[in-house]
């Protein structure tokens, strides 16, 4: 019996790390984002909870409301376990390879051959981290007036919102925006869980963070400076997001082996100029 | 004073104009010495189009200008080889690349005046030096892929010694849009994170037509490791996948037919 299992598991295994598997999923992944571009396109409504809800709850609920239309997110998932899959088998494999001819090569080229291997593997971690963010993510809203407080979920902080500072577009350049708020800025006053008290300015990409939470500006009043406007008031989006670290530490190392993998592949292809080399896998189709 | 729009129409049909000029001179006297000027004003009119859209924004993004943009850095380089061209010998297959690529900046353009989107007002979470970086470099990224892509079309117009260098020529630019429009999509990662607090954000379409050119992108990377497919599949493939970006990379920042004025 386990003799017939071990050659299956060998056989699954090469064909996970195959190279047209990638390029099928790579296809397919492709012509799937086309899909649901048109979806989104039609129904943008029923795919903006999953900005906040989380997968599970959204799958459920909007998710199976209209299947016609969000079909294409489903099968995005699961051609993304399959890529993850398929690249988890091959970088391995590879990297196997790599690895027992080491030594005939110089630590710089050595460098540049593993960087295609980091760029796969931090994609992992990039997709690893978004499923964390999809699955375990916590939003929360607030609506904070000056002088007033709001308490973060699970007693991790108080904000207290202090001011409302903000810059007003003053220009000839857009007549549409004079005199509108274009820099908002909320002066927060952040209480750690422990007791610490800091200053910090809230604005449109200008999240704060405070105990394990980033929160961040989703609309505010007034938009117009001067005048009978509304009075001064913030809404936040407060997230708990443990995949954030992980998908910056993947852009992080796919940076980094992309930075490795240019250099290489641009000697890789001055070598092949000089010596008038074929690319490669011609020469055994030329044969 | 005349509208962004007005002024954006105006200019890229100056460019345009310029450009078609450009092609027919080019296909009569290669080394015409009116090209480089005809080119030259076409790239000063759409830099002019992305200098002024981009004042009247400022701090902000202004919207869907990446056609205009990537076709204003494809005007230069079109600029900078008629240029080099007038200096130095040049081979009849980069004359037939160049051609190739005036055809392609022409599409471009010709999209760019008569599907415009760019009358949207700029919002005011666009004000993100990675919103900035994203536009540029996804741009840039453009760019590549269609040099990329033209070098895989020169391939079956190449005699059979010139066609393996073709090839190379045309992995090498998809090489360089791939980086390009890697940088792209993280800076625009980085930039949701940091203005909605999510890395993607669902009201938007257009992530999924950048992300679908990006898994074309790395398909194309990915070619040259199978080894069943004969060099001629694999510029075809090149080709037909550096199509497939340039317009997935476009498509949502071109709007309904509209007439010029």
């Amino acid at each position: 019996m386990l003799m017939s299992v071990k050659p299956f598991f060998t056989r699954l295994w090469k064909a996970l790390a195959s190279i047209h598997l990638s390029l099928i999923l790579c296809l397919l992944l492709a012509a799937d984002a086309v899909w649901g571009y048109a979806c989104i396109h039609r129904q943008t409504a029923l795919f903006i909870p999953l900005n906040d809800m989380g997968l599970i709850p959204w799958a459920r609920t909007w998710g199976q409301s209209a299947p016609a239309t969000s079909a294409w997110f489903f099968l995005l998932l699961i051609l993304l376990a399959l890529l993850a899959l398929n690249t988890l088998a091959c970088t391995l494999e590879r990297l196997r390879q790599l690895w027992a001819v080491r030594t005939q090569f110089s630590l710089c080229r050595f460098l540049g051959k593993l960087g295609p291997h980091i760029m796969h593997l931090s994609v992992l971690l990039i997709l690893l981290g978004y499923l964390a963010s999809y699955t375990l993510a916590k939003t929360e809203h607030g609506v904070l007036l000056p002088g007033r407080s709001l308490d973060l979920p699970g007693n991790a902080g108080k904000l207290h919102f202090t001011a409302f500072a903000h810059e007003a577009y003053q220009g000839k350049r857009m007549p549409l925006f004079q005199g509108e708020v274009i820099r908002p800025k909320a002066l927060l006053r952040l209480e750690a869980a422990d007791g610490t008290v800091r200053e910090a300015a809230l604005g449109f990409n200008r999240p704060v963070r405070l105990g394990g939470w980033s929160v961040h500006l989703e609309e505010f009043a007034p938009k117009h400076s001067g005048g009978m406007g509304l009075k001064p008031r913030i809404d936040l989006k407060m997230r708990r997001d443990p995949g954030v670290q992980l998908y910056f530490a993947g852009i992080l190392l796919f940076c980094l082996g992309l930075g490795l993998y240019l250099p290489e592949r641009l000697v890789q292809e001055k070598h092949q100029e000089t010596h008038k080399k074929p690319l490669q896998g011609e020469t055994g189709r030329q044969k | 004073m005349p509208s962004a729009t007005q002024v954006s129409a105006a200019a890229s049909s100056i460019a345009l104009a310029a450009h078609v000029l450009a092609l027919f001179l080019q296909g009569f006297q290669p080394r015409n010495r009116a090209l480089p000027w005809c080119a030259g004003t076409g790239t000063v009119a759409l830099f002019l189009v992305v200098l002024y859209r981009y004042l009247g924004a400022w701090p902000m993004l202004p919207m869907h200008l990446a056609p205009s943009l990537s076709a204003a850095l494809l005007a230069l380089f079109v600029l900078v080889w008629m240029v080099r061209f007038q200096r130095q010998e040049s081979s009849a297959l980069e004359l037939l690349a160049l051609r190739t690529v005036l055809v392609l900046l022409l599409c471009c353009l010709s999209a760019t005046l008569f599907f415009p989107r760019d009358f949207y007002l700029p919002f005011l979470r666009s004000d993100s030096p990675f919103a900035h970086l994203m536009l540029l470099s996804g741009a840039c990224g453009r760019v590549c892929f269609v040099l990329g892509t033209v070098w895989s079309l020169v391939f079956f117009l190449a005699a059979e010694e010139e066609r393996l260098p073709c090839l190379k020529r045309a992995l090498v630019w998809m090489v360089w849009g791939f980086a390009l429009w890697t940088l792209a999509m993280f800076s625009g990662e980085l930039w949701s994170y940091l203005g909605w607090g999510t890395a993607v954000v669902w009201e938007d379409p257009a992530l999924l037509l950048m992300m679908a050119a990006w898994f074309l992108a790395i398909a194309v990377l990915h070619l040259h490791f199978s080894r069943f497919l004969g060099m001629r599949i694999r510029a075809a493939c090149v080709a037909a996948c550096g199509l497939g970006i340039l317009v997935l990379g476009l498509l949502a920042d071109f709007g309904p037919f509209r007439p010029l004025w």
